[in-house]
Protein backbone atom coordinates (compact mmCIF):
# COMPACT_ATOMS: atom_id res chain seq x y z
CA UNK A 1 0.00 0.00 0.00
CA UNK A 2 1.45 3.52 -0.87
CA UNK A 3 1.55 6.34 1.86
CA UNK A 4 1.40 9.86 0.85
CA UNK A 5 4.63 10.87 0.20
CA UNK A 6 6.14 14.19 1.98
CA UNK A 7 10.23 14.51 2.04
CA UNK A 8 10.33 18.00 0.79
CA UNK A 9 13.69 18.00 -0.83
CA UNK A 10 12.18 15.28 -3.78
CA UNK A 11 13.42 17.63 -6.76
CA UNK A 12 17.20 16.92 -6.08
CA UNK A 13 17.65 14.84 -8.65
CA UNK A 14 16.56 17.67 -11.18
CA UNK A 15 19.72 19.08 -12.30
CA UNK A 16 21.52 16.14 -13.77
CA UNK A 17 18.59 14.94 -15.72
CA UNK A 18 18.05 17.88 -17.20
CA UNK A 19 22.01 18.21 -17.98
CA UNK A 20 22.14 14.87 -19.17
CA UNK A 21 19.52 15.81 -21.96
CA UNK A 22 20.59 19.15 -22.60
CA UNK A 23 24.34 17.89 -23.21
CA UNK A 24 26.83 19.29 -19.96
CA UNK A 25 25.18 22.86 -20.26
CA UNK A 26 21.99 23.58 -18.10
CA UNK A 27 18.99 23.30 -19.40
CA UNK A 28 17.23 26.74 -20.25
CA UNK A 29 14.28 26.84 -18.26
CA UNK A 30 10.91 28.70 -19.65
CA UNK A 31 9.36 28.43 -16.51
CA UNK A 32 10.38 27.16 -13.15
CA UNK A 33 7.50 26.03 -9.94
CA UNK A 34 8.83 26.62 -6.65
CA UNK A 35 7.62 25.89 -3.38
CA UNK A 36 3.77 26.07 -4.52
CA UNK A 37 0.98 25.20 -2.15
CA UNK A 38 -2.43 25.37 -3.70
CA UNK A 39 -5.53 25.81 -1.93
CA UNK A 40 -9.41 25.22 -2.83
CA UNK A 41 -11.17 27.00 -0.17
CA UNK A 42 -9.75 24.64 2.61
CA UNK A 43 -8.63 21.63 0.64
CA UNK A 44 -4.99 21.85 0.32
CA UNK A 45 -4.14 20.42 -3.56
CA UNK A 46 -0.93 20.84 -4.34
CA UNK A 47 2.29 20.82 -1.47
CA UNK A 48 5.21 22.27 -1.82
CA UNK A 49 5.63 21.24 -5.80
CA UNK A 50 8.81 21.61 -7.54
CA UNK A 51 9.23 21.40 -11.30
CA UNK A 52 11.34 22.88 -13.59
CA UNK A 53 9.68 23.19 -17.33
CA UNK A 54 12.22 23.22 -20.05
CA UNK A 55 12.24 25.49 -23.12
CA UNK A 56 11.41 24.17 -26.08
CA UNK A 57 10.68 20.58 -24.38
CA UNK A 58 7.22 18.77 -23.80
CA UNK A 59 6.95 18.24 -19.84
CA UNK A 60 4.37 14.99 -18.93
CA UNK A 61 2.31 15.14 -15.84
CA UNK A 62 1.06 11.73 -14.82
CA UNK A 63 -0.50 10.40 -11.96
CA UNK A 64 -3.30 9.01 -10.23
CA UNK A 65 -7.13 10.88 -10.58
CA UNK A 66 -6.44 13.73 -8.15
CA UNK A 67 -3.13 13.70 -7.58
CA UNK A 68 -2.93 17.29 -8.64
CA UNK A 69 -1.74 17.28 -11.93
CA UNK A 70 -4.69 19.80 -13.53
CA UNK A 71 -4.76 21.58 -10.31
CA UNK A 72 -1.05 22.49 -11.16
CA UNK A 73 -1.55 23.12 -14.72
CA UNK A 74 -4.29 25.14 -14.34
CA UNK A 75 -2.01 27.38 -11.93
CA UNK A 76 -0.12 28.41 -14.94
CA UNK A 77 -2.63 30.08 -16.64
CA UNK A 78 -4.44 31.43 -13.46
CA UNK A 79 -7.84 29.49 -14.04
CA UNK A 80 -8.31 28.74 -10.69
CA UNK A 81 -8.80 32.28 -10.35
CA UNK A 82 -11.90 32.70 -11.89
CA UNK A 83 -13.68 30.88 -9.13
CA UNK A 84 -13.67 31.89 -5.21
CA UNK A 85 -11.81 30.96 -2.65
CA UNK A 86 -9.17 29.27 -4.24
CA UNK A 87 -5.54 30.26 -3.08
CA UNK A 88 -1.77 30.16 -4.42
CA UNK A 89 1.16 30.40 -2.51
CA UNK A 90 4.83 30.15 -3.45
CA UNK A 91 5.66 30.81 -7.39
CA UNK A 92 6.10 29.76 -10.77
CA UNK A 93 8.66 32.06 -12.36
CA UNK A 94 8.28 33.02 -15.56
CA UNK A 95 11.39 33.69 -17.65
CA UNK A 96 13.11 34.79 -19.39
CA UNK A 97 12.28 37.62 -16.75
CA UNK A 98 11.33 35.92 -13.72
CA UNK A 99 7.90 37.31 -12.74
CA UNK A 100 5.98 35.35 -10.12
CA UNK A 101 3.17 34.54 -12.17
CA UNK A 102 0.89 33.47 -9.32
CA UNK A 103 1.60 36.12 -7.08
CA UNK A 104 -1.41 38.37 -5.61
CA UNK A 105 -0.41 41.24 -7.01
CA UNK A 106 0.58 40.02 -10.80
CA UNK A 107 -2.62 40.20 -12.77
CA UNK A 108 -3.91 36.77 -14.14
CA UNK A 109 -3.67 38.57 -17.74
CA UNK A 110 -0.20 38.75 -17.63
CA UNK A 111 -0.25 34.72 -17.45
CA UNK A 112 -3.11 34.03 -19.89
CA UNK A 113 -1.89 37.04 -22.44
CA UNK A 114 1.06 34.41 -22.50
CA UNK A 115 0.93 30.89 -22.06
CA UNK A 116 -2.51 29.18 -24.05
CA UNK A 117 -4.13 26.34 -22.88
CA UNK A 118 -5.44 23.97 -24.60
CA UNK A 119 -8.44 21.88 -23.06
CA UNK A 120 -9.87 18.15 -22.64
CA UNK A 121 -13.05 18.78 -24.59
CA UNK A 122 -12.79 20.77 -27.74
CA UNK A 123 -13.99 23.98 -26.86
CA UNK A 124 -14.83 26.27 -29.89
CA UNK A 125 -16.71 29.68 -29.58
CA UNK A 126 -19.78 29.79 -31.40
CA UNK A 127 -18.19 30.71 -34.47
CA UNK A 128 -17.03 30.86 -37.53
CA UNK A 129 -13.56 28.57 -38.30
CA UNK A 130 -11.64 31.72 -39.17
CA UNK A 131 -12.96 33.91 -35.81
CA UNK A 132 -12.23 31.23 -33.84
CA UNK A 133 -8.62 31.26 -34.99
CA UNK A 134 -8.62 34.90 -35.10
CA UNK A 135 -10.42 35.38 -31.70
CA UNK A 136 -6.90 35.78 -29.70
CA UNK A 137 -5.81 37.89 -32.15
CA UNK A 138 -8.19 40.39 -32.31
CA UNK A 139 -8.43 40.96 -28.39
CA UNK A 140 -4.68 41.34 -28.67
CA UNK A 141 -5.35 44.47 -30.80
CA UNK A 142 -4.23 42.87 -34.28
CA UNK A 143 -6.44 44.38 -36.43
CA UNK A 144 -5.02 44.48 -39.94
CA UNK A 145 -6.94 41.93 -41.61
CA UNK A 146 -3.95 41.05 -43.54
CA UNK A 147 -2.36 40.42 -40.59
CA UNK A 148 -5.04 38.64 -39.05
CA UNK A 149 -5.92 36.27 -42.22
CA UNK A 150 -2.18 35.28 -42.63
CA UNK A 151 -1.62 34.47 -38.86
CA UNK A 152 -4.67 32.39 -39.25
CA UNK A 153 -3.19 30.71 -41.99
CA UNK A 154 -0.14 29.84 -40.61
CA UNK A 155 -2.15 28.65 -37.03
CA UNK A 156 -4.16 26.43 -39.36
CA UNK A 157 -1.47 25.30 -41.08
CA UNK A 158 0.67 24.65 -37.89
CA UNK A 159 -2.02 22.46 -36.03
CA UNK A 160 -2.67 20.40 -39.58
CA UNK A 161 -5.84 21.51 -40.16
CA UNK A 162 -5.71 24.30 -43.22
CA UNK A 163 -6.13 21.48 -46.13
CA UNK A 164 -9.24 20.12 -44.12
CA UNK A 165 -10.88 24.07 -43.45
CA UNK A 166 -9.58 25.84 -46.00
CA UNK A 167 -12.84 25.87 -48.19
CA UNK A 168 -15.12 26.30 -44.62
CA UNK A 169 -13.13 29.86 -43.13
CA UNK A 170 -16.82 31.07 -42.65
CA UNK A 171 -19.10 27.98 -41.57
CA UNK A 172 -19.32 27.57 -37.97
CA UNK A 173 -17.06 25.94 -35.89
CA UNK A 174 -19.68 23.18 -34.68
CA UNK A 175 -19.64 21.57 -38.11
CA UNK A 176 -15.89 20.19 -37.80
CA UNK A 177 -15.88 16.94 -36.11
CA UNK A 178 -14.34 16.09 -33.01
CA UNK A 179 -11.12 15.78 -33.92
CA UNK A 180 -11.16 18.87 -36.02
CA UNK A 181 -12.26 20.38 -33.51
CA UNK A 182 -9.63 20.23 -31.10
CA UNK A 183 -7.29 20.79 -33.79
CA UNK A 184 -8.92 23.99 -34.01
CA UNK A 185 -8.57 24.64 -30.93
CA UNK A 186 -4.94 23.93 -30.42
CA UNK A 187 -4.78 26.72 -33.71
CA UNK A 188 -6.09 29.16 -32.09
CA UNK A 189 -4.44 28.79 -28.94
CA UNK A 190 -1.15 28.99 -31.58
CA UNK A 191 -2.08 32.00 -33.34
CA UNK A 192 -0.79 34.25 -30.70
CA UNK A 193 2.42 32.38 -30.80
CA UNK A 194 2.45 31.54 -26.44
CA UNK A 195 5.01 31.11 -24.91
CA UNK A 196 3.91 28.12 -23.22
CA UNK A 197 0.88 25.75 -23.90
CA UNK A 198 -0.87 23.71 -21.71
CA UNK A 199 -2.01 20.70 -22.74
CA UNK A 200 -5.13 19.45 -20.15
CA UNK A 201 -5.75 15.82 -21.64
CA UNK A 202 -5.82 16.97 -24.89
CA UNK A 203 -7.32 13.30 -26.11
CA UNK A 204 -9.35 12.03 -23.65
CA UNK A 205 -13.04 13.24 -25.39
CA UNK A 206 -11.04 11.97 -28.99
CA UNK A 207 -11.46 8.42 -30.66
CA UNK A 208 -7.75 6.59 -31.75
CA UNK A 209 -7.31 8.26 -35.21
CA UNK A 210 -7.97 11.69 -33.97
CA UNK A 211 -5.84 11.23 -31.11
CA UNK A 212 -3.09 9.82 -32.97
CA UNK A 213 -3.49 12.87 -35.37
CA UNK A 214 -2.95 15.23 -32.04
CA UNK A 215 0.29 13.34 -31.04
CA UNK A 216 1.73 13.60 -34.34
CA UNK A 217 0.74 17.45 -34.34
CA UNK A 218 2.33 17.68 -30.62
CA UNK A 219 5.50 15.96 -32.05
CA UNK A 220 5.51 18.31 -34.48
CA UNK A 221 5.20 21.61 -32.24
CA UNK A 222 8.21 20.14 -30.16
CA UNK A 223 11.09 22.82 -30.42
CA UNK A 224 9.30 25.59 -31.68
CA UNK A 225 7.13 25.27 -28.51
CA UNK A 226 7.34 24.83 -24.68
CA UNK A 227 4.88 22.07 -23.46
CA UNK A 228 3.25 20.94 -20.25
CA UNK A 229 0.95 17.87 -21.12
CA UNK A 230 -1.46 16.43 -18.44
CA UNK A 231 -2.53 12.65 -19.64
CA UNK A 232 -4.18 9.62 -17.90
CA UNK A 233 -2.46 7.69 -21.01
CA UNK A 234 0.84 6.67 -20.05
CA UNK A 235 1.75 5.39 -23.71
CA UNK A 236 1.37 8.64 -24.71
CA UNK A 237 3.68 10.37 -22.37
CA UNK A 238 6.00 8.12 -23.10
CA UNK A 239 5.58 8.54 -26.94
CA UNK A 240 5.42 12.72 -26.81
CA UNK A 241 7.13 14.21 -24.07
CA UNK A 242 10.93 14.53 -23.21
CA UNK A 243 10.12 15.05 -19.62
CA UNK A 244 7.60 13.29 -17.52
CA UNK A 245 7.07 14.76 -13.63
CA UNK A 246 4.91 11.79 -11.60
CA UNK A 247 2.95 13.19 -9.02
CA UNK A 248 0.77 11.44 -6.26
CA UNK A 249 -1.74 13.18 -3.56
CA UNK A 250 -0.42 16.50 -4.08
CA UNK A 251 2.90 15.99 -3.86
CA UNK A 252 5.66 15.93 -6.57
CA UNK A 253 6.94 12.46 -6.61
CA UNK A 254 9.50 12.02 -9.49
CA UNK A 255 10.52 14.10 -12.14
CA UNK A 256 13.22 13.19 -14.55
CA UNK A 257 13.70 12.58 -18.24
CA UNK A 258 11.19 10.09 -19.36
CA UNK A 259 12.61 7.67 -20.38
CA UNK A 260 14.32 7.21 -17.15
CA UNK A 261 10.61 7.30 -15.43
CA UNK A 262 9.45 4.77 -17.49
CA UNK A 263 12.20 2.22 -17.51
CA UNK A 264 14.38 3.04 -14.17
CA UNK A 265 12.28 5.14 -11.65
CA UNK A 266 13.91 6.45 -8.34
CA UNK A 267 10.82 6.14 -6.51
CA UNK A 268 8.99 2.82 -5.90
CA UNK A 269 5.67 4.75 -6.00
CA UNK A 270 6.26 5.87 -9.64
CA UNK A 271 7.67 2.18 -10.28
CA UNK A 272 4.29 1.14 -9.08
CA UNK A 273 2.12 3.53 -11.23
CA UNK A 274 3.71 3.20 -14.90
CA UNK A 275 3.67 -0.48 -14.65
CA UNK A 276 0.15 -0.34 -13.79
CA UNK A 277 0.23 -1.57 -10.50
CA UNK A 278 -1.55 1.17 -9.13
CA UNK A 279 -3.92 3.73 -10.11
CA UNK B 1 -23.05 -9.46 4.88
CA UNK B 2 -25.89 -10.55 4.81
CA UNK B 3 -26.41 -14.48 2.91
CA UNK B 4 -27.46 -13.57 -0.36
CA UNK B 5 -30.66 -15.61 -1.39
CA UNK B 6 -30.02 -17.99 -4.03
CA UNK B 7 -29.92 -16.37 -7.50
CA UNK B 8 -31.41 -19.64 -8.86
CA UNK B 9 -34.84 -19.18 -9.74
CA UNK B 10 -37.29 -22.47 -10.25
CA UNK B 11 -36.51 -22.26 -13.91
CA UNK B 12 -33.21 -22.80 -13.66
CA UNK B 13 -31.91 -19.68 -14.60
CA UNK B 14 -30.12 -16.74 -12.65
CA UNK B 15 -31.95 -14.07 -11.21
CA UNK B 16 -34.83 -13.61 -8.85
CA UNK B 17 -38.42 -14.64 -9.59
CA UNK B 18 -40.71 -12.24 -10.11
CA UNK B 19 -44.75 -13.30 -9.66
CA UNK B 20 -47.05 -13.23 -12.50
CA UNK B 21 -49.29 -10.91 -10.84
CA UNK B 22 -46.48 -8.46 -9.65
CA UNK B 23 -45.85 -8.27 -13.51
CA UNK B 24 -49.64 -7.74 -14.43
CA UNK B 25 -49.64 -5.28 -12.20
CA UNK B 26 -46.93 -3.17 -13.23
CA UNK B 27 -48.80 -3.39 -16.91
CA UNK B 28 -51.80 -1.85 -15.79
CA UNK B 29 -50.48 1.07 -14.17
CA UNK B 30 -48.12 1.60 -16.83
CA UNK B 31 -51.00 1.62 -19.41
CA UNK B 32 -53.54 3.63 -17.36
CA UNK B 33 -50.25 6.37 -16.58
CA UNK B 34 -50.06 6.63 -20.46
CA UNK B 35 -53.70 7.15 -21.02
CA UNK B 36 -54.05 9.77 -18.18
CA UNK B 37 -50.68 11.78 -19.42
CA UNK B 38 -52.28 11.63 -23.13
CA UNK B 39 -55.72 13.09 -21.83
CA UNK B 40 -53.58 15.99 -20.26
CA UNK B 41 -51.91 16.66 -22.91
CA UNK B 42 -54.75 16.47 -25.33
CA UNK B 43 -56.61 19.23 -22.77
CA UNK B 44 -54.29 21.77 -23.54
CA UNK B 45 -54.41 21.35 -27.55
CA UNK B 46 -58.66 21.12 -27.03
CA UNK B 47 -58.18 24.40 -24.68
CA UNK B 48 -56.65 26.04 -27.94
CA UNK B 49 -58.07 24.89 -30.19
CA UNK B 50 -61.73 25.82 -29.07
CA UNK B 51 -60.56 29.49 -28.30
CA UNK B 52 -59.32 29.27 -32.19
CA UNK B 53 -62.53 27.66 -33.12
CA UNK B 54 -64.72 30.78 -31.34
CA UNK B 55 -62.50 33.76 -32.95
CA UNK B 56 -62.55 31.89 -36.17
CA UNK B 57 -66.23 31.72 -36.16
CA UNK B 58 -67.07 34.89 -34.56
CA UNK B 59 -64.45 36.31 -37.02
CA UNK B 60 -66.07 35.00 -40.38
CA UNK B 61 -69.31 36.04 -39.67
CA UNK B 62 -67.73 39.49 -38.85
CA UNK B 63 -65.92 39.13 -42.58
CA UNK B 64 -69.41 38.47 -44.03
CA UNK B 65 -69.94 42.03 -43.36
CA UNK B 66 -66.95 44.44 -43.73
CA UNK B 67 -64.81 43.10 -46.51
CA UNK B 68 -61.18 42.02 -45.74
CA UNK B 69 -59.36 44.97 -47.70
CA UNK B 70 -61.96 47.31 -45.69
CA UNK B 71 -60.53 45.93 -42.54
CA UNK B 72 -57.15 46.44 -43.42
CA UNK B 73 -57.01 49.68 -45.48
CA UNK B 74 -59.19 52.18 -43.64
CA UNK B 75 -57.71 54.29 -41.71
CA UNK B 76 -60.74 54.88 -38.99
CA UNK B 77 -62.06 52.27 -36.45
CA UNK B 78 -65.75 53.74 -35.44
CA UNK B 79 -67.72 50.58 -34.76
CA UNK B 80 -70.05 52.01 -32.64
CA UNK B 81 -70.54 55.63 -34.75
CA UNK B 82 -73.51 55.91 -37.05
CA UNK B 83 -70.88 56.08 -39.75
CA UNK B 84 -69.20 53.11 -39.04
CA UNK B 85 -65.50 52.51 -40.40
CA UNK B 86 -63.17 49.39 -39.61
CA UNK B 87 -59.65 49.74 -40.19
CA UNK B 88 -57.99 47.65 -37.85
CA UNK B 89 -54.77 49.22 -38.75
CA UNK B 90 -55.53 52.15 -36.12
CA UNK B 91 -55.37 49.70 -33.33
CA UNK B 92 -52.29 48.02 -34.75
CA UNK B 93 -50.65 50.48 -34.61
CA UNK B 94 -51.61 51.75 -31.23
CA UNK B 95 -50.22 48.22 -30.03
CA UNK B 96 -47.02 48.38 -31.97
CA UNK B 97 -46.58 51.51 -31.05
CA UNK B 98 -46.47 51.10 -27.41
CA UNK B 99 -44.86 47.80 -27.58
CA UNK B 100 -42.35 49.40 -29.38
CA UNK B 101 -41.40 51.53 -26.96
CA UNK B 102 -41.86 48.95 -24.04
CA UNK B 103 -39.14 46.92 -26.44
CA UNK B 104 -36.82 50.26 -26.50
CA UNK B 105 -36.84 50.11 -22.43
CA UNK B 106 -36.79 46.47 -21.96
CA UNK B 107 -34.38 44.95 -24.35
CA UNK B 108 -31.11 47.11 -24.07
CA UNK B 109 -32.04 47.45 -19.90
CA UNK B 110 -32.38 43.30 -19.95
CA UNK B 111 -29.57 42.36 -21.36
CA UNK B 112 -27.34 44.67 -19.68
CA UNK B 113 -28.94 43.17 -16.36
CA UNK B 114 -29.15 39.29 -17.86
CA UNK B 115 -25.31 39.72 -18.59
CA UNK B 116 -24.51 41.34 -15.04
CA UNK B 117 -26.55 38.62 -13.14
CA UNK B 118 -25.04 35.97 -15.44
CA UNK B 119 -21.47 36.94 -15.88
CA UNK B 120 -20.56 39.76 -13.01
CA UNK B 121 -22.46 39.34 -10.16
CA UNK B 122 -21.47 37.31 -7.66
CA UNK B 123 -23.83 34.78 -6.05
CA UNK B 124 -24.80 36.51 -3.21
CA UNK B 125 -25.86 39.33 -5.26
CA UNK B 126 -27.44 37.60 -7.75
CA UNK B 127 -29.68 36.22 -5.53
CA UNK B 128 -30.30 39.39 -3.80
CA UNK B 129 -31.76 40.75 -7.05
CA UNK B 130 -33.73 37.51 -8.51
CA UNK B 131 -36.34 38.34 -5.65
CA UNK B 132 -36.82 41.76 -6.92
CA UNK B 133 -37.26 41.11 -10.52
CA UNK B 134 -39.78 38.14 -9.79
CA UNK B 135 -41.58 40.84 -7.02
CA UNK B 136 -42.00 43.09 -10.14
CA UNK B 137 -43.41 40.17 -12.43
CA UNK B 138 -45.76 39.94 -9.44
CA UNK B 139 -47.18 43.57 -9.43
CA UNK B 140 -51.34 43.11 -10.83
CA UNK B 141 -51.31 44.67 -14.56
CA UNK B 142 -53.89 47.20 -12.66
CA UNK B 143 -51.01 48.44 -10.12
CA UNK B 144 -48.63 49.37 -12.94
CA UNK B 145 -51.92 51.07 -14.98
CA UNK B 146 -52.81 53.25 -12.35
CA UNK B 147 -49.08 53.89 -11.71
CA UNK B 148 -48.29 55.48 -15.22
CA UNK B 149 -51.70 57.48 -15.37
CA UNK B 150 -51.46 59.02 -11.94
CA UNK B 151 -47.79 59.09 -11.18
CA UNK B 152 -45.49 58.50 -14.10
CA UNK B 153 -47.43 60.68 -16.56
CA UNK B 154 -47.87 63.53 -14.41
CA UNK B 155 -43.70 63.69 -13.87
CA UNK B 156 -43.31 63.30 -17.69
CA UNK B 157 -45.56 66.03 -18.18
CA UNK B 158 -43.19 69.05 -16.74
CA UNK B 159 -40.59 67.78 -18.82
CA UNK B 160 -42.29 66.78 -22.60
CA UNK B 161 -44.92 70.17 -22.52
CA UNK B 162 -46.85 68.12 -25.36
CA UNK B 163 -47.37 65.03 -23.75
CA UNK B 164 -50.94 64.25 -23.07
CA UNK B 165 -52.87 62.93 -20.40
CA UNK B 166 -53.40 59.90 -22.17
CA UNK B 167 -50.49 58.41 -23.77
CA UNK B 168 -48.43 55.56 -25.43
CA UNK B 169 -44.93 56.61 -24.22
CA UNK B 170 -45.54 56.41 -20.53
CA UNK B 171 -47.95 53.20 -20.61
CA UNK B 172 -45.37 51.28 -23.22
CA UNK B 173 -42.39 52.65 -20.62
CA UNK B 174 -44.00 50.87 -17.98
CA UNK B 175 -44.79 47.66 -20.04
CA UNK B 176 -41.34 48.07 -20.61
CA UNK B 177 -40.40 47.77 -17.10
CA UNK B 178 -43.02 45.07 -16.50
CA UNK B 179 -41.65 42.85 -19.28
CA UNK B 180 -38.08 43.31 -17.79
CA UNK B 181 -38.36 40.33 -15.82
CA UNK B 182 -39.77 38.10 -18.08
CA UNK B 183 -36.49 39.18 -20.46
CA UNK B 184 -33.16 38.87 -17.97
CA UNK B 185 -34.72 36.02 -17.04
CA UNK B 186 -35.31 33.93 -19.88
CA UNK B 187 -31.69 35.58 -21.44
CA UNK B 188 -30.13 34.82 -18.42
CA UNK B 189 -30.51 31.08 -18.73
CA UNK B 190 -29.68 30.82 -21.56
CA UNK B 191 -26.42 32.64 -20.79
CA UNK B 192 -25.66 30.22 -18.39
CA UNK B 193 -26.59 27.51 -19.76
CA UNK B 194 -23.33 28.42 -22.02
CA UNK B 195 -21.05 25.20 -20.84
CA UNK B 196 -17.75 26.43 -18.49
CA UNK B 197 -15.53 25.07 -20.75
CA UNK B 198 -15.90 27.93 -23.45
CA UNK B 199 -15.82 30.70 -20.75
CA UNK B 200 -12.76 29.05 -19.58
CA UNK B 201 -11.48 28.64 -23.34
CA UNK B 202 -12.07 32.34 -23.78
CA UNK B 203 -10.73 33.14 -20.16
CA UNK B 204 -7.20 31.20 -21.34
CA UNK B 205 -7.24 32.98 -24.21
CA UNK B 206 -6.81 36.08 -22.78
CA UNK B 207 -10.28 37.25 -22.81
CA UNK B 208 -11.03 40.05 -20.01
CA UNK B 209 -14.62 39.39 -18.75
CA UNK B 210 -16.86 41.68 -20.60
CA UNK B 211 -14.73 40.13 -23.97
CA UNK B 212 -16.05 36.91 -22.40
CA UNK B 213 -19.41 38.04 -22.13
CA UNK B 214 -19.79 39.68 -25.62
CA UNK B 215 -18.30 37.43 -27.74
CA UNK B 216 -18.95 33.89 -26.54
CA UNK B 217 -21.70 33.99 -24.01
CA UNK B 218 -24.04 36.22 -26.04
CA UNK B 219 -23.25 33.95 -29.75
CA UNK B 220 -23.49 31.00 -27.59
CA UNK B 221 -26.99 32.09 -25.87
CA UNK B 222 -28.06 33.85 -28.97
CA UNK B 223 -31.08 31.84 -29.50
CA UNK B 224 -32.51 32.00 -26.39
CA UNK B 225 -31.76 36.21 -26.33
CA UNK B 226 -33.69 36.37 -29.32
CA UNK B 227 -36.73 33.63 -28.06
CA UNK B 228 -36.49 36.06 -24.65
CA UNK B 229 -37.26 39.03 -26.61
CA UNK B 230 -39.83 37.96 -28.77
CA UNK B 231 -41.10 36.53 -25.79
CA UNK B 232 -41.35 40.03 -24.30
CA UNK B 233 -42.59 41.27 -27.44
CA UNK B 234 -45.54 38.90 -27.06
CA UNK B 235 -46.27 39.92 -23.53
CA UNK B 236 -45.98 43.77 -24.64
CA UNK B 237 -48.47 42.83 -27.73
CA UNK B 238 -50.86 41.19 -25.41
CA UNK B 239 -50.83 43.17 -22.36
CA UNK B 240 -54.04 44.93 -21.34
CA UNK B 241 -54.83 47.00 -18.33
CA UNK B 242 -51.81 49.05 -18.93
CA UNK B 243 -52.72 50.32 -22.08
CA UNK B 244 -56.38 50.14 -21.08
CA UNK B 245 -55.63 52.32 -18.27
CA UNK B 246 -53.05 54.74 -19.01
CA UNK B 247 -53.01 55.02 -23.03
CA UNK B 248 -57.07 55.99 -23.37
CA UNK B 249 -59.68 55.08 -25.66
CA UNK B 250 -59.60 56.97 -29.13
CA UNK B 251 -58.88 54.86 -31.94
CA UNK B 252 -56.71 56.28 -34.34
CA UNK B 253 -53.20 55.93 -36.40
CA UNK B 254 -50.83 56.08 -33.65
CA UNK B 255 -48.01 58.63 -35.25
CA UNK B 256 -46.95 60.12 -32.00
CA UNK B 257 -46.66 58.47 -28.70
CA UNK B 258 -47.06 61.73 -26.90
CA UNK B 259 -50.89 61.34 -27.29
CA UNK B 260 -53.36 58.62 -26.46
CA UNK B 261 -54.47 55.74 -28.37
CA UNK B 262 -56.18 52.47 -28.18
CA UNK B 263 -54.91 49.58 -28.78
CA UNK B 264 -56.24 46.19 -29.87
CA UNK B 265 -56.50 44.84 -26.32
CA UNK B 266 -57.77 48.29 -24.90
CA UNK B 267 -60.55 48.14 -27.62
CA UNK B 268 -61.44 44.88 -26.85
CA UNK B 269 -61.98 45.34 -23.04
CA UNK B 270 -64.29 49.06 -23.86
CA UNK B 271 -66.66 46.72 -26.09
CA UNK B 272 -66.47 44.13 -23.72
CA UNK B 273 -67.30 46.44 -20.34
CA UNK B 274 -69.93 48.35 -22.64
CA UNK B 275 -73.77 47.46 -23.86
CA UNK B 276 -73.31 46.36 -27.15
CA UNK B 277 -75.67 44.20 -28.82
CA UNK B 278 -74.65 40.66 -28.90
CA UNK B 279 -74.09 39.69 -32.16
CA UNK B 280 -74.53 42.90 -33.82
CA UNK B 281 -71.26 44.39 -35.79
CA UNK B 282 -70.11 46.11 -32.99
CA UNK B 283 -70.16 43.24 -31.08
CA UNK B 284 -68.50 41.04 -33.80
CA UNK B 285 -65.15 43.41 -33.99
CA UNK B 286 -63.62 42.36 -30.79
CA UNK B 287 -63.24 38.85 -32.68
CA UNK B 288 -62.42 40.11 -35.41
CA UNK B 289 -59.60 42.30 -33.16
CA UNK B 290 -58.76 39.27 -31.11
CA UNK B 291 -58.18 37.35 -34.15
CA UNK B 292 -55.70 39.81 -35.72
CA UNK B 293 -53.88 39.83 -31.73
CA UNK B 294 -53.74 36.16 -32.19
CA UNK B 295 -52.20 35.97 -35.85
CA UNK B 296 -49.53 38.87 -34.26
CA UNK B 297 -48.66 36.69 -31.53
CA UNK B 298 -48.67 33.61 -33.31
CA UNK B 299 -46.30 34.87 -36.08
CA UNK B 300 -43.79 36.28 -32.99
CA UNK B 301 -43.73 32.50 -31.86
CA UNK B 302 -43.11 31.03 -35.16
CA UNK B 303 -40.61 33.56 -35.50
CA UNK B 304 -39.00 32.39 -32.06
CA UNK B 305 -39.48 28.91 -32.72
CA UNK B 306 -37.55 29.41 -36.40
CA UNK B 307 -34.40 31.77 -34.73
CA UNK B 308 -34.35 28.84 -31.96
CA UNK B 309 -34.02 25.93 -34.58
CA UNK B 310 -31.91 28.03 -36.80
CA UNK B 311 -29.24 29.68 -34.39
CA UNK B 312 -29.47 26.69 -31.63
CA UNK B 313 -25.95 25.92 -31.02
CA UNK B 314 -25.29 22.54 -29.93
CA UNK B 315 -21.92 22.39 -27.58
Amino acid sequence: MLQPGHSENEMTAVTPALDAVAGKEPAPLRAAVRKLDFFYGDNQALKAVELPIVEGKVTALIGPSGCGKSTLLRCFNRMHDLYPGNRYEGEIILYPEGVNIVAAEVDPMLARLRIGMVFQKPNPFPKSVYENVAAGLYIRGIRNRSEVAGRVEAALRQAALWDEVKDRLQESAYGLSGGQQQRLCIARTLAPDPELILFDEPTSALDPIATAKIEELMDELRGAYTIMIVTHNMQQAARISDFTAFMHLGHMVEYDVTSRIFTNPTEERTQAYVTGRYG
Amino acid sequence: MVAAASPVSRTGQRGLTVSPTFLARRRVVDRTMRVVLFLSAALSVLVTGSIVYVLLSESVKFFTQVSIIDFLTDTQWTPVFQDKHFGIMTLVSGTLMSSLIALVVAIPAGTVLAIYLSEFARPQVREAIKPFLELIAGVPTVAFGYFALLFLTPIFQIFIPGLASFNLLVPGIVMGIMILPYIVSVSEDAMRAVPAELREGAYALGFTRLQTATRVVIPGAFSGVTAAYILGMSRAVGETMVVAIAAGQQAKLALNPLEGAATITAYIVQISLGDVPHGSIAYLTIFAAGMTLFLMTFVFNILAFWLRQKYREVY
